[in-house]
């Protein structure tokens, strides 16, 4: 039983380990986490537009090996925003801390469509660095006449965060007649994805190895130091075939006495 | 008996090792977490046991017990060793394949085992393997027991539900229906849970599922130390 539980723990222990050192040459990536995100608030007319959409609260556990990265994906449908992939020309995406969040309510409350490139600008200087911007999306137009906005694995800082997607079109060739009108949030989908990436540190790896050598410690150990019991044991199995067989045997003698075939 | 422990620990390492990598970072619905999978590596744990007990029956009926019965050993020394390798050692690897990938991604996130159902999927193991070991002491036979281990490890549980739920109709106040479930909860908390969404186990279930485990225990001791014959 010591043997086998051994032998269980040397298996399992190089398994990680395996898995630790798979994890540090190819570092594993794995979505874990997938948010829709709603439109809060949105300015349109025929030249410009400001969509504001917001996802839930995300949170996210600090894991020893683990870094979080977030993607996100958003269609604007085109008979809504009656825009082309070329007229964005800004998309902005923030990520904050939950506590900051207040700073991105304050300005989807006192946006208009005068003060839009003045607040925009404030809201810049006052959130600094945003996750991602225009150069960093890659802006598309889909079959069906979709706008799709992709952005892919940015690195997160905080784990317990908000995020906001800022959106910026100026049509280049303004259409009178059609008119704009609400982007109904079936109009615009809006996805958040985060992504773990395991890169195993060296802690994980030493515990790994911990595990597999205390395995291979017990097995061997219970194999070497009960040679005694082991050759009993052996000896039992031994007399057991061989009462099985002369068992067999006996039988089969019998069957001829009788003076049928022996099955 | 070594072969079959290493093939099933390769597997149960290699799935919870796997799925624990992959799910941690989603512990945003701690609910569940590894129940699913479980459900499934579950089974390849009653398995190890089922084929543990199957060599026990074996070991009754050809004469290996009789050997082992001719050295100093007692009747209640051999069933006390048979219960810690069929039941015991089987249930120690399902539990390190678990416990120890999580200990070596964050021994802080051994909590989230208390939301996986893990302890019920062992008190119903438990509880079902020491009926089929009781099974495998009175009968000495291999194939009542291969055929009681299938039928309550992997027929019955599927099975009852089914019928409860095609007798009576799921929508509504059904009392008759509700007991029968509790009863069915008795005997497998675990998937009781699964199929009820995690909804909560009632301590009289727990009760009731560790007075049976205790009681078919106590019987396994009384049968092997006053009837249990080899020959």
């Amino acid at each position: 039983m010591i043997r086998e539980i051994g032998v269980a723990l040397a298996i399992i222990g190089i398994i990680l380990l395996v898995f630790m050192t798979a994890g540090s040459v190819l570092p594993l990536s794995i979505r874990s986490q997938s948010w829709y995100m709603s439109v809060e608030r949105y300015l349109l007319s025929n030249k410009t537009g400001v969509i504001v959409a917001s996802s839930e609260l995300l949170k996210l556990t600090k894991i020893e090996g683990y870094s979080y990265y977030l993607g996100c994906i958003f269609y604007l449908e085109p008979s809504v925003i009656n825009a082309s992939a070329s007229d964005i020309v800004n998309a902005e995406l923030y990520v904050l801390k939950s506590a900051d969040a207040a700073l991105i309510d304050g300005f989807v409350n006192t946006l208009t469509p005068e003060n839009m490139d003045e607040k925009l600008g404030e809201l810049r200087s006052i959130l600094g660095r945003k996750a991602i911007s225009k150069d960093e999306l890659e802006t598309m137009t889909r079959p069906y006449g979709a706008v799709m906005l992709e952005c892919e694995k940015m690195p997160l800082h905080y784990y317990d965060i908000s995020a906001y997607a800022i959106i910026v079109i100026k049509r280049k060739a303004p259409s009178p007649a059609t008119p704009p009108t609400a982007p109904h949030p079936l109009f615009l989908h809006g996805n958040l994805e985060v992504y773990a990436e395991i890169a195993p540190s060296v802690n994980q790896k030493v515990r790994a190895t911990i595990i597999a050598i205390l395995g291979v410690l017990i097995a061997t150990s219970d194999t070497l130091l009960r040679p005694k019991a082991r050759g009993r044991l052996e000896i039992v199995k031994r007399l057991t075939s061989i009462q099985r067989a002369e068992g067999s045997k006996a039988e089969d003698k019998e069957e001829r006495l009788r003076g049928r075939e022996p099955s | 008996m070594l072969k079959w422990v290493a093939a099933v620990t390769v597997l149960l390492a290699l799935i919870h090792t796997w799925i624990v990598f992959a799910s941690i970072p989603m512990i945003m619905q701690p609910f569940n977490f590894l129940q699913g999978v479980t459900a499934f590596t579950g089974m390849i744990y009653a398995f190890l046991i089922i084929s543990a007990l199957y060599s026990l029956a074996s070991d009754l009926s050809q004469g290996g017990a009789q050997l082992f019965l001719s050295q100093p050993i007692s009747r209640v020394t051999y069933v006390l060793a048979w219960i810690l390798a069929s039941l015991g050692t089987p249930t120690l690897i399902f539990v390190l394949s678990i416990v120890l990938p999580i200990v070596v991604i964050d021994p802080s996130l051994l909590y989230l085992l208390s939301s996986s159902g893990l302890h019920l999927l062992i008190l119903e193991t438990l509880e079902l393997s020491c009926f089929i070991f009781l099974v495998a002491c009175v009968s000495k036979n291999r194939g009542a027991t291969l055929l009681v281990g299938l039928l309550l490890f992997f027929i019955l549980p599927f099975m009852i539900p089914l019928l409860l739920m095609m007798i009576y109709s799921p929508i509504g106040a059904q009392p008759m229906r509700d007991y029968l479930f509790e009863v069915y909860a008795v005997f497998y908390p675990f998937r009781y849970a699964l199929i009820s969404f995690g909804r909560n186990i009632n301590s009289a279930s727990y009760v009731g599922t560790t007075m049976l485990m205790l009681t078919t225990f106590a019987l396994i001791l009384f049968y092997s130390k006053r009837r249990l014959e080899v020959t």
